[in-house]
């Protein structure tokens, strides 16, 4: 089991720990509830360096993740980053992503821990013995700041310059005199950062973002404020929404694939899944009452039958919510029951995201 | 964080006997373990249950758990604050959290039951 740099900071700090994705992480620190809703109000703070973290080096970088991932890295700025999908030949998802642009031969991709070691398997055979993948996972750490006091705090920190970095975009700087690389991205639906240092960085750097965190009711958060808050956003998690036999048509993420970009591994079968029409919709679910619908649980809709792959209960809503898939004729505002715990509960189908953050 | 004045089952209910009433709740130990309760389902008023029988079923952030019945009876009284707000097992679990009161058909059923020393062992020995 991996553990973060940070594992005794935590069990000091009282977090209930538990295992996820063959890492040792906080799931909640007393409340998830309570740490959901900071994030809403004011912001959170999460150790996820679990995440995989892969670097890209080589002339030929760009054309290795123009073939791999369906969005096109090619409009990447120095500094910019792009939410991506990694396909199979077939359409599948194989992971999702984020890869940023550190300069013209170097990218960074961030992936979900759990399926780190396949994707480089996957990779493996076919980089180019030109480009090298260096994988940083282990000798970095990252943490997420979310909410929306999240730029604030990182001023507070030391880091003023964040305030002006764009939704999706980097930049490196100085906390506590430990060099980090900030970037505006996030998992919860929330404005806010991640921030990745190196690990024997990361006691300070974390310490120094709690301090400046103090007077904005920063909270220590946890994996189970992280999954109702990013369910809330809609954001897809691996294995639940998405799998290798699910493509990014059913999984409602066209936007990222960029069919026009040229070549890339999967492209012809979501062409072709495109022109079929899918057979099912990742779509919203939210309860009557306090009914929590789980992952399984099964959707009676008019129009057919369908099956949660998320779910909690929402602090921001009051209501038990779910992410399910639904066939493609559901729509918004349609009576369903969920099957929970063997017994029917009503909703009505919500489109994603059931929760959009203000300003937004 | 073990009052002595009710009785603990295995599945972690506690049960505080007046007469033939059995007042019924979840421990401070399984609240613990559950983390924060979002959503309560509990049998109906008149329901008859046997020990052991199932009294109803508790969502928290993590799962849904099952809650047993310690004793034999009737459900006279279910506590209708849970419905809106199931976080009082959370807060005050042997006090505004308790789940139903059953009218015993035998109150010396608790007699079985493990006493706080007893569950508090039961729960970390040694």
């Amino acid at each position: 089991m991996n553990k973060t740099a940070l594992n005794d900071v935590h069990e000091r700090a009282g977090a209930r720990m538990g295992e996820f994705a063959g890492w040792w992480l906080p799931i909640d620190y007393g409340s998830a509830i309570r740490e959901a809703r900071a994030v809403r109000d004011s912001a959170g703070i999460f150790d996820v360096s679990h995440m995989g973290r892969l670097e890209f080096l080589g002339a030929d970088a760009l054309s290795v993740l123009q073939m791999l991932f369906t969005n096109d890295a090619g409009r990447l700025e120095d500094g910019a980053g792009q939410y991506t999908l990694m396909c199979n030949a077939e359409g599948g998802v194989i992971d999702d992503l984020i890869v940023f642009r550190k300069s013209e031969d170097h990218f960074l991709a961030v992936v979900n821990a759990s399926n780190l070691e396949n994707d480089e398997a996957w990779m493996f055979g076919l980089i180019p013995p030109l480009v090298t993948l260096v994988d940083e996972t282990l000798v970095t750490s990252l943490f997420a700041i979310q909410g929306p006091r999240s730029a604030g705090i990182l001023a507070a920190a030391g880091l003023a310059e964040a305030a002006d970095v764009p939704r999706f975009h980097f930049v490196l700087g100085q906390i506590a005199g430990n060099e980090v690389l900030a970037s505006r991205t996030g998992y919860t639906g929330e404005d806010g950062f991640e921030i990745a240092c190196r690990n024997d960085s990361a006691e300070q750097v974390w310490a120094a973002l709690l301090d400046a965190g103090q007077e904005y009711g920063l909270a220590m958060c946890g994996l189970a404020a992280r999954d109702i808050l990013r369910i809330e956003a809609g954001l897809p998690l691996y294995g639940h929404e998405l799998d290798e036999n699910t493509t990014p048509v059913e999984a409602g993420l066209m936007r990222w694939v960029k069919l026009e970009k040229g070549d890339f591994i999967g492209r012809d079968a979501i062409e072709d899944r495109v022109r079929r029409g899918p057979s099912r919709r990742l779509l919203g679910i939210q309860m009557h009452g306090r009914p929590v619908p789980r992952h399984g649980d099964v959707v009676q809709t008019p129009v057919g039958e369908g099956a949660v792959t998320s779910g909690a209960f929402s602090p921001t809503l009051g209501h038990g919510m779910a992410i399910a898939y639904l066939p493609p004729e559901a729509v918004e505002g349609m009576p369903v029951e969920v099957s929970i715990h063997g017994k029917n509960h009503p909703g009505l189908v919500r489109n994603l995201p059931i929760y959009r953050a203000q300003g937004k | 964080m073990y009052p002595d004045n009710v009785k603990y089952t295995k599945s972690h209910e506690w049960v505080r006997v007046a007469d033939k009433m059995a007042t019924i709740g979840i421990t401070d130990y399984a609240q613990e373990e559950l983390g924060d309760i979002v959503n309560i389902e509990l049998v109906q008023p008149g329901s008859t249950l046997s020990a052991g029988g199932l009294l109803g079923s508790i969502d928290s952030v993590k799962a849904v758990s099952e809650i047993f019945s310690p004793v034999t009876g009737e459900v006279v009284e279910v506590n209708d604050e849970l419905e809106t707000a199931p976080e009082l097992i959370n807060e005050e679990p042997y006090g505004s959290g308790w789940l139903v009161i059953i009218k015993m058909d035998d109150p010396s059923e608790v007699d079985e039951s493990m006493s706080s020393e007893e569950y508090e062992r039961f729960i970390e020995p040694e």
